[in-house]
């Protein structure tokens, strides 16, 4: 199916794969969390989940939304801030999350729309509502699984 | 000689991270000064001499594009190098940045990146560090 709100000649099945792209080598660089194949990753179906979410406005806007699980989280934040012997705080572990979320979105945007456009992106929040979004990209951690998610809201008026 | 530094981001953990990252490559750290945003930035400015700035852009308050306008327009400070280390996507604004005389590194950064181009930028040799 096309993405509607863009006029973009990738679908939405093309930006889901870019967004888990970018989303990859942002977990892989800077929490040194490295993807393993579904069925390696543990299943944790009533674990206590974060989530944040990060606007943007430009040439299209939307918000894009990442969700972890806690132990999840809990590595992001210890490999981020270099924790080896103390565990995170959860002021520590939001601010990670929210970080994860700035530069996944900070990356997505000029995947998706080239390296002119110039985009504002807003102040990563906590959210209580999980990730969700027509493009998604659900990845599997060997601590568990990382679902981010983008929704295009409205597309700027042709200038 | 060790290093004074100015880290400016309005993330805690990303101050954190450009710390742990510049004393894991090596480089002697001596202040290691911290801001949230450009203003904050600029008083330490006005307070300590520091060898090299970390700027971001997308920053409340005052961004790090006012941040280096300032920093370039103060005839005491206007030659202090300056990284940016931002998300910054936009080839317009990152050659705006590159025309203030600010070097750019994109997040995510890898360790030796941030080490290679500080090393590069205050003209540190290859093997001083080891």
């Amino acid at each position: 199916m096309k993405c509607l709100e863009l006029e973009l000649t990738m679908d939405n099945k093309q930006l889901s794969e870019i967004l888990f792209h970018v989303s990859a080598q942002t977990l892989e660089l800077f929490t040194m969390l490295f993807l393993v194949p579904e069925d390696e990753a543990p299943v944790c179906g009533a674990c206590s989940m974060k989530s944040a979410s990060v606007d943007f406005t430009g040439d299209f806007s939307g918000t894009l939304f990442i969700s972890v699980e806690d132990a999840v989280l809990t590595e992001i934040a210890s490999n981020m801030l270099g924790l080896p012997d103390e565990p995170p705080t959860a002021v520590q572990k939001s601010d990670s999350l929210k970080e994860i979320a700035n530069v996944i979105c900070g990356n997505f945007l000029p995947a998706v729309a080239g390296s002119l456009p110039v985009f504002h992106i807003g102040a990563p929040a906590i959210t209580q509502e999980p990730a969700s979004g027509v493009l998604s990209a659900r990845l599997f951690t060997d601590k568990g699984t990382v679902t981010v998610s983008a929704a295009i809201h409205a597309q700027a008026a042709a200038r | 000689m060790a290093l004074n530094i100015l880290i400016v981001d309005d993330s805690a953990v990303i101050r954190m991270m450009i710390l742990k990252t510049l004393k894991c490559a090596g480089l002697d750290i001596g202040e290691a000064h911290q801001a949230a945003d450009g203003q904050q930035g600029l008083a330490v400015l006005d307070e300590h001499w520091v060898d090299i700035a970390f700027i971001d852009i997308n920053m409340p308050v005052m961004n790090g594009e006012e941040m280096i306008d300032r920093i370039r327009a103060n005839s005491a400070l206007a030659d202090l190098p300056i990284l940016v280390i931002s998300t910054e996507g936009s080839e317009t604004r990152i050659q705006n940045l590159l025309k203030k005389g600010a070097r750019f590194v994109h997040k995510p950064f890898t360790p030796e990146k941030i080490r290679d181009v500080v090393n590069e930028m205050l003209g540190i040799g290859a093997n001083d560090g080891q």
